[in-house]
Formats: structure tokens, C-alpha cells, sequence
């Protein structure tokens, strides 16, 4: 297909490329006294923009191929990872787009954040479509010691430096199970690509006590913990709270929002296509349920506005999987479906939470009051968590139909159950937010500044598509079908 | 010729075009549509009468052609559902044309003069206009759909014109009542609509009766289901047409405005459930249990109507009655297999009701300012009495109302009416004794409220210490200043609700009127209002030769039934226009009717046998002088046959109970669960917070715990 396998890879090369020139370019101006040691955040998070965005350019000028295999079967590329790796460099380039204010107003110094972010897309971009456990697991380390890095990147906050330091401690060990799992498939089969794996496995019963090795199970299993534990599912979910909370704002948005597509493409790649197997179906079964449960459940008591959408995200989480424990390719669809609009709703929600960051909003009941301070950005947001919410026709009610459809659809009647009292529970703590903004009139009331343009317009895309997706959604079905159809066949 | 048919849609479209007009403007404009209002009136009547050229056109065309003119066109389209909206037009429904636009129009007429000091004026014309468009579109629907679209907007019009004087406690509930009786019809009448359409796949006439008839020939359908969904369908008129046991809503909706009363109440709405039943007549003719049921419906309406309307003092209630009784002719007519009858009866009680309720109309206004605006006054008959000599010409043509009602020859509803009695004795004598019974109950029923009314003296003025005087409900007015200019008493009729507490306002009456010798009389009412009168006693007088029996080769014998025999496909039979037997039972029914003039003249005729000394008392001598049984059926009758009284016990009273029953459930059990397990998850989500201790060991040893987890799952998921 390509004459040179460099060539297929050659928007990740430029990325890297660019992230180590604004590496450098970083280090030698801040730390010149010619210009007086400037802060570079702002010129270095605009010129990383600029780079992702011509990551996206290079990625999408090159039309979809069916599929091609790079550098000796470690790496693939085929529709699936196209678009994921398009959705995954729009999603970090709204990111981005949204910490634009934030390092201004909070005199956060710290271009390296920026830099860590784009390595970090860098690897995740791998992730999407690495094809090797060995690939995948470097890819994975190579994000995962980025993440650390950001989430402890305000130094000077206790909390930061905790939510880094316990990142680091629980992350490093569930690297250190997930490698464990990978050495344990290599070990019992010899082999560590997907391919070869996935024709190991067809008609292979894999069992604790049966005729084959347990250790496959074993290996299968670690494997999966690792993930669950890197997507925060339940009873691997943690540390996601306490970093949320502590980690920078930005670095939550991050966090929630860019991760969860790469980590869900490599794991729909390892466990839909390499190990297809019903046995693992049931753990995920329960992960989905637990995490929708418990997502639902301990939001309510929540405060914290980070911390409450740290245990959204979780419950999330237990609604994607509701897709992925189907294992069908409706159940992909629609975990692709649910995927592209929790980001969405994702983005807008942290957009506005950055945008009323002037007087540190961190509890909920700051909100009060604010339909009458700024109507619109009430409206935006009760919009938004109405969304979360589930509530008709808009976003989140398409991606939970869909999801539970798909459940349906498969026999799985209790994830659709439990998907239905659990998002009705959750209806609870998301529409509190439309009742403090609109209803409750607080002692003090808090003006928020003005956000600045490119917030606004990040707001006023995702908020569109979140309240107009109903009206045309067969572009996203065709794609997500498309991507379910190239992994599974 | 058939190119007057395509802009048939005019005729519904101009009175729409009307209505909404006046709405919009009144919504935007109110003050300047308020002061322009005789404008509106004008723009109203204009377009409606526009429509009626119209539709006189087309029942010339259709006279000549005789041919049925369905004009369609594809609203909802789907490779399963083909849905057509558009227009029929077949003798029927220019005969409903025709009779719609003119009643229409003279009801219009007539109200610009009634309404004329009245507040809601502009809003009255749109109302009006908004109806006559429903009412002409139902009537030209060509499938069920369409019916039933138009058939809830008559009925909202309905609504609106029963509460038209919506600050009177006693209309807003009137109107509610007839809603809500009007709304289990008109779920009967869906479910119907949709049962139908399952047996069928169809909503149009034409092609549902032809393929019900063909599964009913092949024995395809279940006849039972059938039946059911017939009889639902029929559950439509019976609320519309005021039948048996849905009836108790048409007395009620006299809280109108008279010309409603007219227009709605007696000439078209409450027809309609004759029409529909008449349009599904081909259906309803192949299941004969349904026929049974809706001749048997009409016959107890019939006679029920006519026995209560025998001791009412309002009359405009009496008139209600009286209609419904009617109504139940036309049912009667259309079970036992006699079409055209039905119809007939239709139309000549059309006009002649009409006439009536216009007169009576004409009465209120006038006497409203002597006796009082409250309804239980100006309509109260013991007040009234010959009021002939003081108005003429209305006197005059509600007694051609009368005679056209109680069937004397050779007035229009004679015609009609003597044919249902012959073509039910024919049927089944139980029936036909019956329907003549009825005839004599309305020659007695009718000419008491004539007699009451119009003869004898003027009981008001005969001794006015007896009752209080109409100056209470002018509240705070001062009495000497209202002596001073009497022209104020046509005032506002809103001010009727201002009911102020009489006892103390009547010695002050007392003390006033002993001092004013000086008495008041009725006028007869302005041209405006004489002249829908005068027009109306035109076809109350010659539309029964339409359908007249003449002797056989006469020109113009039997018009109606040879012309409406297209749509009369599947009849066994017409009755022959036999000149000699229709006089020979015409003696019979005339007998029975002059017998009951003869009852009502002895005892309230103007030289009657028992003397009318005190009006309050008016049917007391009745008592006294007959015995304990009469009393009783005087007493049944009065109330109304106790009917409402057990429907409010049973249905109003049963389903407060239920629903009290219901929300207890609802506020203890249902909230209880949907609370308590709130407060469960509630608790359960503290408690989850406390979990979150923050130590990383015991965060690490979670994980090793989930882990151990899943490798039970995995373990016991492979087992099983």
C-alpha cells in the first residue's frame, strides 16, 4: 500500500515532531534573560492548537483505506482508526481550545502541560491502532507517564501533587498487571499479535479448569484489569475521584474526555477482535452494571462539581459498556455512538466549568443564581445536563437509546434494566444543577467575568449538536457503522 | 357543470376565512375591533351568505345531474398508508348545505340585533363563523377521519357558544357538562372510527362499506366484533343527537345565547348525529342487531323527551326537550330501515325548530327587562302569558312553529312525521305505538308552552308583589335613578351574574313598586330580529311538500325519497307515494295529536277550566285537582325523570370517590415507594463517600479485591 511504511505514519511524526520543536523552543525562550524569561503558555498552547489541527489535516488527506498493515504487523490502520483518530485530535484540540484562558487567569506558568498534552495525544494516537501487545503496551506507558506528569503539574497545590502522586502509585501497578497479562498470553501462546491471536482463539475454549491452559484466563484477566482500571471502571475506579478533584481543571477536562476514546478503541481491538470469547463477557457484564450502580449512587452526595462528574464519568463508563459486554456490531455501533456524544457533552460541560473558573468554582451551590446572572450560559448548561440526564430528544437520550437498544437487542435484558433505573436515579443529581441555577436564590451572589471568544464557540458548536443531533444522525451511524464493521469482519 | 363542484371547498372556506379574521384581528386589535364591530358582523354575514348561493347552486346542479362528486387529494402517503383528504358531494350533502348556510345565515342576522348590547359581540360572530365552517366541512367529509376532525371542532364550538356568558357559574358548568358528555361519545365514536378501519383497512365511505359488505356476504368477519364497533361508533351520535342515555347535556346547553340555541342546539350540531348515522347507513344496514339498538334508542328518546319536556316552566328547556324527543323521531326513523323519513324529519324539523327557538328568543329579549336577565326569570313561562297582544308578529310565528311541530297538516313537519309513524307501525307496533303516543305528548307539551306563553294575561304584571323584582340584580344601582331613565335597563348582559342578595333588597322593592302605579309592557322586537322569523315560517310552512305523498303521476310527488334514492343503494324498498293509505293513517296520528291540543287548551288554554290565579303557582292547580298518580308523573317529569340526579350519584360522585381512592394510592403508596427509595440512594451515596477514605493501601487493596472478583465471575461464568 505505501512505499515506505514512514509515509502511512506521517501525521504522528509531525506531531512529534512539532511537540519536541515547542519543547525546545520553550526551553530556550522562557528560560532567556534577553526577553526577561516570558511566560510562553499562551504561544505555546496556540501553536500546539495549530499542530493538532494540521495533524488533523495530514490525517484526513489521506482517505480512508481499508486496512494496511505497518512495521512488521505492530501497527494498523484501517477505518476504525481513522476515525478514531480524527475524533480522538478534535476532541484534544478542543481541549486545548478551552485551556486557552485558563493558564492567563490563573497564572499557571507552565507551558510543559501543553507539551505533555500533545505527547500524550501522541501515544494515544498510537494506541488507537496499535496492533501488537507490545506496541499497545508501550503506547499505553508511554500516555500513562504523561498523565502522571499533568496531574501533578500545579506544583504548588497540595491536591495536585497528591492526585499525581496517587495517579502514579495505583497506575504503575495496574501497568505492572496489564504487562504481567501480556507476558502471560505470550508466554502460553508465543505469539503477541492481534492477528495471530485472534486465530489462536477462534474455537478456542478458554477456561480456568478446562482443557486448555488456565494461564490464558489468567493472561486475559489481567489484561482486562489493567484497562478497567486505566477507563475507571467500578471496582477498579478509585483513584479517578481523588485525581479528578485534585488535578487542574484543565487537566480533569483532559482526563475525562480524550483517554476514554483511545482506551475503548484499543480495547474494543484487543477483546472484540483478538479474544472474542463469551467468558470475558460476563466480567464486563458486571463491571457495566457496578459502575452504572455505583456512578448513579454516589454522585448523589457529591458537592464537589469535579468530584460529581469524576463519578458521572464512572457511571458513563457503565453505560458504554452496555455496548461493549454485547459484543455485537450493533453493541459496537453504539458504543461508538455513545462515545462521540459523552465527549461532546464532556467538552461543553468543562467548557463551562472553566468558564466560571474567575472565583474558583468548586462547590455546586455556586451555581446559584446564575439563570439570573447569565441566563445563557444557564440555559447551556441545563441544557448540557439534561443531555446527561438522558432526557428526549436530546443527545444523551439518543446514545442511552441506542445503548440499551442494543441490550436488547443481544438478550441482555438486565443491563438494560439496570441502565434504565440507574439513569433515572442519575436524573437526580444532573437536573439539581437546572434547580439551584434557576431556583435557589443564594446569600452571596457570585458574578462570573465574561468568557473569552474561543470558549464561547467551542460552547456554541458542542451545544448545537447536542440539542440538534436527533434531527440528523445517519452521517455518525454510517461511520460508527462502518468502524464496526471494519473491526469486526 | 361539474366545475362548480371543484370550488365546493369555498363554501366551508369563506365562514373559516371569517372566523379567523375576526379572532386575529380581536387578538391584536381588540379596541378597534370592538368599535368596527357591525363591520364584522356584516363581513360575516356577507361571506356566509356567499356560501349559501353557493351551496343553493350546488343542490341545483345536484337536483339535475344527480351525479356523486368526490373530489380527493393525497394528504399522508406512505407505501402503507395512503391517506386522502377532500370532498363528497351526494344528495345528502347539499340538502346539509343548504340548510346549514341558511339557518346559519338568518341565525346571524338575528343575532346582530340580540347580541347587539352585549360585550362579547365580535367574539360571539367568530364563534359563530368558526362553527358554521366545522359544521359545513363535516358535512362534506368523505371519510372518517375527516368526520371525526370536524366532529371534535363542532363540538369545541359547541363548548364555547354553551359558555359563551362564562362569568355565569350555571353556563360554565353547563358547557363542561356538555364537553365532557359530548367526549364519551367521541371516544366511542374513535374507537369505532379505528375498529372499522381494522376490519377494513379503510376511512373512506365508499370503498369501507364495500368491503365490509363483501366480508359480511363471505362470512369474513367476526359479526360479533362488528356489532361492538358499530355500536361504539353509534355511542358518537347518541352523545351528539342528545340520545337516551347521553342526553342530559343538550337541556343544560340552553345556558347559551338563544341564537345558538337555534342554530346549534336544535338545526345542525345535534343533527349531525343524525347525519353520520345516516351516511353510515349502508354499514349499519347489514348488521341488524345494531338497527335494533338504534331504533330502540330513538323511540325511548322520543318518549322521554316528550314526557319531560311536559312540566317544564323554562322554556327554553321545554324547547330542549322538546328537540330531543324530535331527535329520537329521526333516530327511530333511520333503525327501523326508513331513510329518507329520517331525513326528512331532519330537515322540516330543522327550519321549525329553528323558528321556535328564534321566537322564544325574540320573547326573552323582550321580557328580560321586565322580569329580570337571570335565566331562571326571563325564561321562567310562569312569568310570561299573552304576550300575543304585545308581539305579534312573533306570537303569530311561533304558533306556525307549533303547528308545524305537532304535525297538523299541512305544516312541514306533518309530512315527515306522519311517515315515521307509518313506516314504524309497519315495523313493529310496539314501536309505533309508541311514536304516536310521542305525538300526542308533543301537540300537549308544545301547545302548553304556546298557551303559557302567548295567551291569557300577562302574568308579571297580575301581581308583582309576588316575586322580586328585577331592579335586585342591579346591585348598588340607585332605584330612584334608575326609575328616572328606564332606557337603561338594556344594559349589558353580563350584568346577570350580579345576583346580590335579594332579602334585603325586597322590602325596598316592595316599598317601590307599590308606589309606582304605572306597569310595564313588552315590546315587540326590532325588524332585525322579525325577519329571520318571517323568513323561517316560509319553509316552515311549504319544505314538507318536498317529501309529500301526492296522489301518484303528480309532479313533483315524493321529491325527496326518489332523489335521495342513489344514495339509498341497498334498500328492499321504498314506501309508495299511495295518496289514500298515507290519509287513512294521517287520521290516526292527526286524532292522537288534536286529543293532545284538546288536554293542553282545557288546562291552560285562555278560558281554562282550572283558573291560573297565581303564576308561582301555576301547576299547583294541576295537582290539586288530580289525583296522587299524576302528581307523580308530574312530579318525574319536572325533575327531569331524576335522570341527572342519578348520574351524579353514580357517575360523578363514583368517580370522585375513585379518584380520591386513587391519589391516596398515589400520594402514600406510589410517592412512598418512589421516596423511600430516594432516601435509600441517598443514604447509600453517603455512604459510598465515606468509602473514599483517600489512603492509597486500601485504595490498592480495592483493586486487588475487584480483581479477585472477576476471576470469581470468570470462574463461575465458565462453570455455567
Amino acid at each position: 500500500m505505501f512505499e515506505h511504511d514512514f509515509l502511512a505514519l506521517f501525521p504522528e511524526i509531525f506531531l512529534i515532531n512539532a511537540t519536541i520543536i515547542l519543547l525546545i523552543y520553550g526551553v530556550v525562550f522562557s528560560t532567556s534573560k534577553k526577553y526577561d524569561y516570558p511566560p510562553l503558555v499562551c504561544n505555546v498552547s496556540w501553536l500546539g492548537l495549530l499542530s493538532v489541527l494540521i495533524t488533523i489535516l495530514l490525517l484526513a488527506s489521506s482517505t480512508p483505506l481499508t486496512v494496511a498493515n505497518l512495521f512488521y504487523n505492530n501497527l494498523i490502520i484501517d477505518h476504525f482508526t481513522y476515525f478514531c483518530q480524527i475524533f480522538l485530535l478534535v476532541s484534544t484540540a478542543s481541549t486545548i481550545v478551552m485551556c486557552l484562558g485558563y493558564f492567563k487567569e490563573e497564572s499557571l506558568n507552565a507551558f510543559e502541560s501543553i507539551i505533555l498534552i500533545l505527547l500524550s495525544t501522541c501515544s494515544m494516537l498510537f494506541m488507537i491502532s496499535a496492533y501488537d501487545l507490545i506496541a499497545m503496551y508501550l503506547a499505553i506507558e508511554l500516555q500513562s507517564l504523561c498523565f502522571y506528569v499533568i496531574a501533578a503539574s500545579k506544583r504548588d497545590s497540595e491536591f495536585s501533587t497528591e492526585a499525581g502522586l496517587k495517579y502514579f502509585i495505583l497506575g504503575a501497578f495496574s501497568s505492572g498487571i496489564l504487562l504481567f497479562g501480556c507476558s502471560m498470553i505470550y508466554g502460553f501462546t508465543g505469539v503477541t499479535n492481534f492477528e495471530e491471536l485472534a486465530k489462536i482463539f477462534t474455537g478456542y475454549e478458554i477456561t480456568l479448569f478446562g482443557a486448555q491452559s488456565s494461564g490464558i484466563f489468567m493472561g486475559i484477566l489481567f489484561i482486562a484489569v489493567g484497562f478497567l482500571f486505566k477507563i475507571t471502571a467500578v471496582p477498579f475506579h478509585m483513584w479517578a475521584p481523588d485525581v479528578y478533584e485534585g488535578s487542574p481543571t484543565l487537566v480533569t477536562a483532559f482526563f475525562s474526555i480524550a483517554p476514554k476514546i483511545s482506551i475503548l478503541a484499543n480495547m474494543v481491538r484487543v477483546f472484540i477482535y483478538s479474544f472474542y470469547d463469551p467468558t470475558w463477557q460476563q466480567l464486563f457484564f458486571f463491571c457495566s452494571i457496578a459502575s452504572m450502580i455505583l456512578g448513579a449512587l454516589a454522585a448523589m452526595a457529591q458537592n464537589k462539581v469535579k468530584r460529581l462528574l469524576a463519578y458521572s464519568s464512572i457511571g458513563h463508563v457503565g453505560y458504554l459498556f452496555i455496548g461493549f459486554s454485547c459484543g455485537t456490531i450493533e453493541g459496537i455501533q453504539s458504543l461508538l455512538i455513545g462515545v462521540f456524544i459523552y465527549v461532546l457533552m464532556t467538552i461543553n460541560v468543562f467548557a463551562i466549568v472553566l468558564a466560571l473558573r474567575q472565583n474558583r468554582f468548586k462547590y455546586i451551590a455556586d451555581l446559584g443564581a446564575l439563570a439570573k446572572t447569565n441566563p445563557i450560559l444557564a440555559i447551556t448548561l441545563s441544557i448540557t445536563m439534561f443531555s446527561y440526564a438522558g432526557i428526549p430528544p436530546l443527545a444523551g437520550f439518543c446514545s442511552k437509546f441506542y445503548l440499551f437498544f442494543a441490550a436488547l437487542g443481544c438478550g441482555a435484558y438486565l443491563l438494560a434494566l439496570i441502565g434504565v433505573v440507574t439513569s433515572v436515579i442519575s436524573c437526580f443529581y444532573y437536573i439539581r444543577f437546572v434547580k439551584i441555577m434557576y431556583f435557589d436564590t443564594p446569600k452571596k451572589w457570585i458574578l462570573y467575568k465574561p468568557m473569552d471568544r474561543e470558549k464561547s464557540l467551542l460552547l456554541a458548536i458542542t451545544l448545537f449538536l447536542i440539542s440538534f443531533f436527533f434531527l440528523y444522525p445517519s452521517p455518525l451511524f454510517l461511520v460508527s457503522h462502518q468502524m464496526a464493521l471494519s473491526l469486526c469482519l | 357543470m361539474e366545475f362548480i363542484y371543484q370550488f365546493v371547498w369555498i363554501v366551508p372556506f369563506f365562514p373559516f376565512i371569517a372566523s379567523i379574521l375576526i379572532g386575529v384581528n380581536l387578538l391584536f386589535f381588540p379596541k378597534s375591533t370592538k368599535s368596527l364591530r357591525e363591520i364584522w358582523a356584516i363581513f360575516s354575514i356577507l361571506l356566509l351568505s356567499i356560501a349559501m348561493i353557493f351551496s343553493f347552486n350546488i343542490l341545483w346542479q345536484q337536483i339535475n345531474d344527480n351525479i356523486i362528486y368526490r373530489y380527493l387529494w393525497s394528504w399522508i402517503f406512505d407505501n402503507k398508508i395512503d391517506f386522502k383528504i377532500g370532498f363528497l358531494i351526494d344528495p345528502l350533502t347539499s340538502i346539509m348545505l343548504v340548510l346549514i348556510t341558511t339557518v346559519g345565515v338568518l341565525v346571524m342576522i338575528y343575532s346582530d340585533s340580540y347580541m347587539s348590547y352585549d360585550q362579547g359581540y365580535v367574539r360571539f360572530f367568530a364563534y359563530l363563523s368558526l362553527f358554521t365552517a366545522s359544521m359545513l366541512g363535516l358535512v362534506l367529509s368523505p371519510n372518517l377521519i375527516q368526520i371525526y376532525i370536524f366532529w371534535e371542532l363542532v363540538g369545541m364550538c359547541s363548548y364555547l357558544l354553551i359558555g359563551f356568558w362564562f362569568t355565569r357559574p350555571s353556563a360554565a358548568n353547563a358547557c363542561q357538562k356538555a364537553f365532557v358528555t359530548n367526549r364519551i361519545g367521541d371516544f366511542g365514536l374513535l374507537l369505532g372510527i379505528l375498529g372499522f378501519y381494522w376490519i377494513t383497512g379503510s376511512f373512506e365511505f365508499e370503498i369501507l362499506f364495500k368491503r365490509f359488505n363483501d366480508l359480511v356476504i363471505n362470512h369474513e368477519v367476526n359479526l360479533y366484533f362488528a356489532n361492538f364497533c358499530a355500536l361504539l361508533l353509534f355511542l358518537g351520535p347518541i352523545a351528539k343527537s342528545a340520545q337516551f342515555p347521553l342526553h342530559i347535556w343538550l337541556p343544560d346547553a340552553m345556558e347559551g345565547p338563544t341564537p345558538i340555541s337555534a342554530l346549534i342546539h336544535a338545526a345542525t350540531m345535534v343533527a349531525a348525529g343524525i347525519f353520520l348515522v345516516a351516511r353510515w347507513f349502508p354499514l349499519f344496514q347489514l348488521l341488524p342487531f345494531v338497527m335494533t339498538i338504534i331504533s330502540w334508542v330513538g323511540a325511548i328518546t322520543a318518549f322521554l323527551g316528550a314526557t319531560i319536556a311536559l312540566a317544564q316552566t323554562d322554556l327554553k328547556k321545554g324547547l330542549a326537550y322538546s328537540t330531543m324527543s324530535q331527535l329520537g323521531y329521526m333516530m327511530l326513523a333511520l333503525g327501523i330501515g326508513s331513510y329518507q323519513a329520517g331525513l326528512f324529519h331532519l330537515i322540516t324539523h330543522a327550519y321549525s325548530k329553528a323558528l321556535l327557538f328564534l321566537g322564544s328568543g325574540s320573547v326573552i329579549h323582550s321580557v328580560e327587562s321586565i322580569v329580570g336577565y337571570s335565566p331562571n326569570k326571563c325564561q321562567n313561562m310562569a312569568f310570561m302569558g299573552g304576550l300575543r297582544k304585545y308581539m305579534p308578529i312573533t306570537g303569530i310565528t311561533f304558533l306556525l312553529g307549533t303547528f308545524s311541530l305537532c304535525g297538523i297538516p299541512p305544516f312541514a313537519c306533518f309530512w315527515s312525521k306522519d311517515e315515521i309513524i307509518t313506516d314504524s307501525w309497519l315495523y313493529s307496533s310496539t314501536l309505533g305505538s309508541i311514536s304516536l303516543v310521542t305525538a300526542g305528548l308533543t301537540a300537549f307539551y308544545m301547545f302548553r308552552i304556546y298557551f303559557l306563553t302567548f295567551e291569557g294575561d300577562l302574568r308579571v304584571n297580575l301581581n308583582k308583589v309576588a316575586f322580586t323584582y328585577p331592579v335586585s340584580i342591579w346591585g348598588e344601582l340607585n332605584l330612584n335613578k334608575k326609575n328616572s331613565n328606564k332606557n337603561k335597563f338594556v344594559l349589558n348582559k353580563y350584568d346577570i351574574f350580579f345576583e346580590t342578595d335579594q332579602n334585603e333588597n325586597q322590602t325596598d322593592n316592595l316599598s317601590f313598586f307599590s308606589d309606582i302605579k304605572k306597569l310595564k309592557y313588552p315590546k315587540e322586537s326590532d325588524n332585525k330580529m322579525l325577519f329571520p322569523l318571517l323568513v323561517l315560517t316560509l319553509p316552515t310552512l311549504f319544505i314538507g311538500f318536498l317529501g309529500a305523498p301526492f296522489p301518484e303521476g303528480q309532479i313533483g310527488s315524493d321529491l325527496l325519497s326518489q332523489w335521495l334514492y342513489p344514495v339509498f343503494k341497498s334498500a328492499e324498498e321504498i314506501t309508495s307515494g299511495n295518496w289514500l293509505e298515507f290519509g287513512l293513517n294521517a287520521i290516526n296520528s292527526l286524532s292522537v295529536v288534536f286529543s293532545g291540543i284538546f288536554i293542553a287548551f282545557i288546562l291552560y288554554g285562555p278560558f281554562s277550566l282550572f283558573p291560573q290565579n297565581l303564576e308561582k303557582n301555576i301547576e299547583f292547580s294541576l295537582e290539586k285537582n288530580l289525583n296522587s298518580f299524576f302528581s307523580f308523573i308530574y312530579n318525574w317529569s319536572y325533575f327531569r325523570g331524576y335522570i341527572d340526579v342519578y348520574y351524579n350519584i353514580v357517575f360523578v360522585k363514583g368517580t370522585r370517590l375513585l379518584a380520591q381512592s386513587l391519589s391516596f394510592f398515589d400520594e402514600w403508596i406510589i410517592d412512598g415507594f418512589v421516596n423511600g427509595f430516594g432516601i435509600l440512594t441517598f443514604f447509600e451515596g453517603e455512604s459510598i463517600k465515606y468509602l473514599e477514605g483517600g489512603r492509597i493501601s486500601f485504595y490498592l487493596f480495592g483493586l486487588i479485591f475487584g480483581m479477585i472478583i472477576l476471576l470469581f465471575i470468570g470462574f463461575f461464568g465458565a462453570m455455567f
